[in-house]
C-alpha cells in the first residue's frame, strides 16, 4: 500500500443541502491509507497539524500515532509512535515545540508525548491522578489546556504551568445538553459542541459560563462529534450525517459540505479535523480507515 | 319516519348549541318546516336504522342536518359545512384546550376517529366500546392489561377516561392531574399503613410511576414487572438516606459511584473496553437509560429503548421511522441486538466487531446474496476495506428501498464495478 500523498487534479464538489459560503468550497487533495511500511490505517479518529507542516495522526484502531511529513504532494517520512501507556488514542493536540497531547479514549486521560516517548499525563490540579475522566481535549495559544469531563459535563481549564486549574460549566438549568468536543480559537474563545441538542455552546476567554453560539442545528446536521475553527468559522463534524458544517463568527450557518460514501472525497463517521497552515483541512475519516486532505478554497 | 317526527315536536333548543357559522339561518332562507334535517330523511332513509342507536349526537337527534352540513354544495367532502374539526369545534369550543400540553394524536387527525358523528352504540358516539377504542390503537397496553394478574381498579370501573383526558391535558401523557397529585386523589398518603408500605419514606413527593405500573402488572401492589431487588427487599436504604433525615430522598452517592456498590464488577468491566457510552458516565449515569425502582421493560431500561436511546440519538430514530425498508431490530426498540449500550471495543460499539458476523447472527448472509462478501474481498472503492454488509447496506435504513444508499441498485452496484456505468 502506497503511502503517497496523491493530489487529484478533478475537483469534487461534495456539497451538501445548503449553498457553498463564499471561499469556502472543498476540494479533495489527497488521501492517506498506510504508513511506509503499507500497513494500513485502521478507524483513526484523531489527526493534528503540526506547526511544521507534518500531520499527526491518531490510528486508533493500531493504538498508534503516526506522523506524516510532507514534501510538496508526496510524503517524505512515516514515523510511527506506539508507546505502552497510549492503547486507543481518539484525539491529538500538535504543539508548537513538537510536543503532542494524546487523549486515550480507553484510559479517558490526556498523555504528553515528547520526541516520540510518553511524558506524562495531564492531570488536573487538585483531583486525584487519573479521577478526571476526559472526554476531549484543546489548547489555546497561551498554553492552557482544556479537558472536558465527560461525567461532571465541564471543561476544566488547566494553566500553562499545570499547577493551577478554573471550571467552564454549562448554564445552572442546562440539563439536555450532551458536550464532545472543544476547540479554543486564536482569540482565547472556547467552543463546545453539544451532540444531542446538536448546537454549540461557547465561552469567551476568562468566562467561568458557557452560552449558546447557535441555536439547534438539528435541521443541519444529524449528531455533531468534533469541532474546529479556522481563519473565524467554525467547522462542526457531524459524525452520522458523514459531513462538515460551517458557522460563522456570530454563529450563523453558513453552509454544509462534504457527504456519505467509500470513494476518495466522501466520509463516513468523519472524526477529528485540522487546518494547516496552507489552507487544507485533513479530516479523520474513521470508517473509511484514512486521512483525506481537501482544499478550501 | 312518525318515531322521527315524535322526537322534533319533543326536541327544544338547548343553550349553548348554535349552527356552525357556514350555516344559514333558517328564517333568512325561508325554509320549510322541517327542512333543515326532517326532509333529508326522504333521500337518506338508512338514517332511520342509525337513529335507533343508543347515543345519538344533539344535532342529529334535534333534526338539524344543516347545522354540520351545508344544504346545496361544500368545498369539503360530504358536504360538511366546514373542514375537518372545524365543524365540530364550532360546537365544541375549546376541545382540546389551548393550554394544553399534550394532545391526543387522534383528535389533531380528526373527531371522527374517536366519534361517530349521528349517532353511535357507546356514550360519547364512540365507535367502539371505550377500552376496547382506546387499545384499538394502544395495543400493547391492551396486551398488557389482558395478561396482568393485577389491574388498577379506575381501569376496570371507569376505564382510561378516569385518569386520562381522551383530548389533551396540561398534564403529560393526558393524564387529567400529573402525578403524584393525581394518585393522592384517591390514595391518601397520611395514614398509618401507607407509610409502613413505604418503609417510612414521603413518597408522595415523588412519582409513584418510578415504581408502580398504573395500568396494570402481574406483581401485587402494582409494582411495574421488573423490580430492583433492593426494592423488592424493601431496603430503600441501600440507595437512599434515612427517612429521617433533613432530605429523606436523598441517594447517598452520585450517579454510577452509586450504582458501583453493588453492581461494582459490571462497571469495572465496561470502563475496560476501549470505547464507553457517554450515558453510562454523564448527566445521571446509569439513570439516563435504567429506572433505579421499577420497570415494565427487562433489565429496568425506562421505557421501550425507541425512547430511551432516541432521547439522544433522534436522528436514528428518525431514519428508521422514514426508510421504507423497515429494519425489524431497529424498529422494534432491540438497539441491543447490534450495539452495547454500556461499552465496547469496536467502532460504534457493536456487539460483534466481525461486521459480517454481527449481521450473520440474524441473516443468514450465505443465502441471502451471493454476492462475495469477507476478507479476501477487498473494497475497490478503497483499498482499506473489505466488502461487508454495510458497503452496501446502512443499517438504520435510508430514503429508499433495501436500505441501500442510493435510489436504483445500479447506482449502488456500478459504484464498484464501473464498466456496466450507463
Amino acid at each position: 500500500m502506497s503511502a503517497t500523498f496523491i493530489r487529484t487534479a478533478v475537483a469534487v464538489l461534495l456539497a451538501g443541502a445548503a449553498g457553498v459560503a463564499r471561499g469556502q468550497a472543498m476540494t479533495h487533495a489527497g488521501t492517506i491509507y498506510a504508513d511506509s511500511a503499507g500497513k494500513a490505517l485502521k478507524s483513526p479518529e484523531g489527526v493534528a497539524c503540526g506547526a511544521d507542516g507534518a500531520i499527526v495522526i491518531a490510528d486508533t484502531g493500531n493504538g498508534r500515532i503516526l506522523r506524516v511529513t510532507l514534501s510538496g504532494e508526496k510524503v517524505a517520512s512515516v514515523s510511527e509512535i506506539k508507546l505502552p501507556e497510549i492503547v486507543h488514542p481518539t484525539r491529538v493536540v500538535a504543539v508548537k515545540d513538537g510536543t503532542l497531547l494524546v487523549l486515550d479514549r480507553k484510559k479517558r486521560r490526556v498523555a504528553r508525548i515528547a520526541e516520540g516517548k510518553f511524558g506524562g499525563w495531564v492531570d488536573v490540579p487538585g483531583e486525584p491522578s487519573g479521577s478526571v475522566l476526559v472526554g476531549a481535549l484543546a489548547r489555546d495559544g497561551a498554553g492552557s489546556v482544556y479537558l472536558l469531563d465527560i461525567a461532571k459535563a465541564v471543561v476544566r481549564v488547566i494553566d500553562p504551568s499545570g499547577s493551577s486549574a478554573r471550571t467552564i460549566t454549562l448554564p445552572p438549568d442546562e440539563r439536555e445538553a450532551l458536550l464532545v468536543d472543544l476547540t479554543v480559537d486564536e482569540g482565547g474563545k472556547l467552543f463546545a459542541v453539544d451532540a444531542v441538542g446538536r448546537k454549540v455552546w461557547v465561552a469567551e476567554s476568562g468566562a467561568a459560563v458557557l452560552k449558546p453560539f447557535s441555536k439547534s442545528l438539528k435541521d443541519v446536521m444529524s449528531f455533531p462529534s468534533y469541532v474546529a475553527t479556522n481563519r473565524g468559522r467554525l467547522f462542526v463534524v457531524d459524525g452520522n450525517g458523514a459531513g462538515l458544517v460551517l458557522l460563522g463568527q456570530d454563529g450563523a450557518f453558513l453552509g454544509r459540505r462534504l457527504s456519505l460514501g467509500w470513494n476518495e472525497g466522501l466520509l463516513r463517521y468523519p472524526a477529528q479535523i485540522c487546518f494547516d497552515e496552507t489552507g487544507q483541512v485533513f479530516v479523520a475519516d474513521r470508517q473509511n480507515n484514512r486521512v483525506q486532505a481537501f482544499s478550501l478554497q | 319516519m312518525r318515531a322521527f317526527a315524535l322526537l322534533l315536536l319533543l326536541a327544544l333548543p338547548t343553550a349553548g348549541f348554535g349552527a356552525p357559522q357556514a350555516a344559514p339561518k333558517a328564517a333568512q332562507l325561508r325554509l320549510k318546516p322541517g327542512a333543515e334535517g326532517t326532509l333529508c330523511l326522504d333521500c337518506h332513509t338508512n338514517f332511520g336504522e342509525v337513529l335507533k342507536k343508543p347515543s345519538v349526537h344533539t344535532p342529529v337527534r334535534s333534526a338539524r342536518c344543516a347545522g354540520c352540513h351545508n344544504p346545496h354544495a361544500s368545498d369539503h367532502q360530504k358536504l360538511l359545512a366546514a373542514a375537518g374539526n372545524a365543524v365540530c369545534a364550532a360546537c365544541h369550543p375549546g376541545v382540546p384546550s389551548e393550554k394544553a400540553k399534550s394532545l391526543h394524536k387522534p383528535v389533531t387527525e380528526g373527531c371522527t376517529n374517536c366519534h361517530d358523528p349521528h349517532a353511535a352504540d357507546f356514550s360519547p358516539n364512540l365507535v367502539k366500546a371505550p377500552q376496547e377504542l382506546c387499545t384499538s390503537c394502544h395495543t400493547a397496553l391492551g396486551d398488557a392489561l389482558a395478561a396482568a394478574r393485577f389491574k388498577h381498579r379506575p381501569i376496570e370501573k371507569g376505564g382510561c377516561v378516569t385518569c386520562h383526558d381522551p383530548h389533551g391535558s396540561p398534564a403529560p401523557a393526558l393524564l387529567k392531574k400529573d402525578v403524584p397529585g393525581l394518585c393522592l386523589g384517591c390514595h391518601k398518603s397520611g395514614s398509618e399503613i401507607f407509610a409502613k408500605k413505604h418503609m417510612g419514606y414521603p413518597v408522595e413527593k415523588a412519582r409513584c410511576t418510578s415504581c408502580h405500573d398504573p395500568h396494570a402488572s402481574s406483581n401485587a401492589s402494582l409494582l411495574s414487572d421488573n423490580v430492583h431487588p433492593p426494592v423488592a427487599r424493601k431496603s430503600c436504604g441501600q440507595c437512599h438516606v434515612p427517612p429521617t433525615s433533613a432530605k429523606p430522598l436523598a441517594l447517598k452517592g452520585d450517579g454510577i459511584g452509586l450504582c458501583k456498590m453493588c453492581h461494582a464488577d459490571k462497571i469495572a468491566a465496561m470502563m475496560e473496553k476501549n470505547r464507553l457510552h457517554a450515558a453510562v458516565v454523564a448527566g445521571d449515569g446509569c439513570l439516563s437509560c435504567h429506572s433505579p425502582h421499577a420497570s415494565r421493560q427487562p433489565k429496568l431500561v425506562k421505557g421501550n429503548m425507541v425512547a430511551v436511546c432516541g432521547t439522544c440519538h433522534a436522528d436514528t430514530i428518525r431514519r428508521q421511522v422514514n426508510t421504507p425498508t423497515k429494519h425489524p431490530p431497529v424498529q422494534k426498540g432491540q438497539c441491543t441486538a447490534c450495539h452495547d449500550p454500556h461499552a465496547g471495543d469496536a467502532p460504534l460499539m457493536f456487539a460483534n466487531q466481525d461486521e459480517i458476523g454481527l449481521c450473520g447472527k440474524c441473516h443468514d448472509w450465505q443465502r441471502h446474496s451471493s454476492h462475495p462478501i469477507g476478507d479476501k474481498h477487498r473494497d475497490p472503492r478503497n483499498a482499506n476495506l473489505n466488502v461487508v454488509c454495510l458497503s452496501c447496506h446502512r443499517a438504520h435504513g435510508t430514503e429508499y428501498k433495501s436500505m441501500n444508499p442510493f435510489p436504483e441498485p445500479t447506482a449502488l452496484c456500478t459504484k464498484c464495478h464501473e464498466k456496466y456505468r450507463r
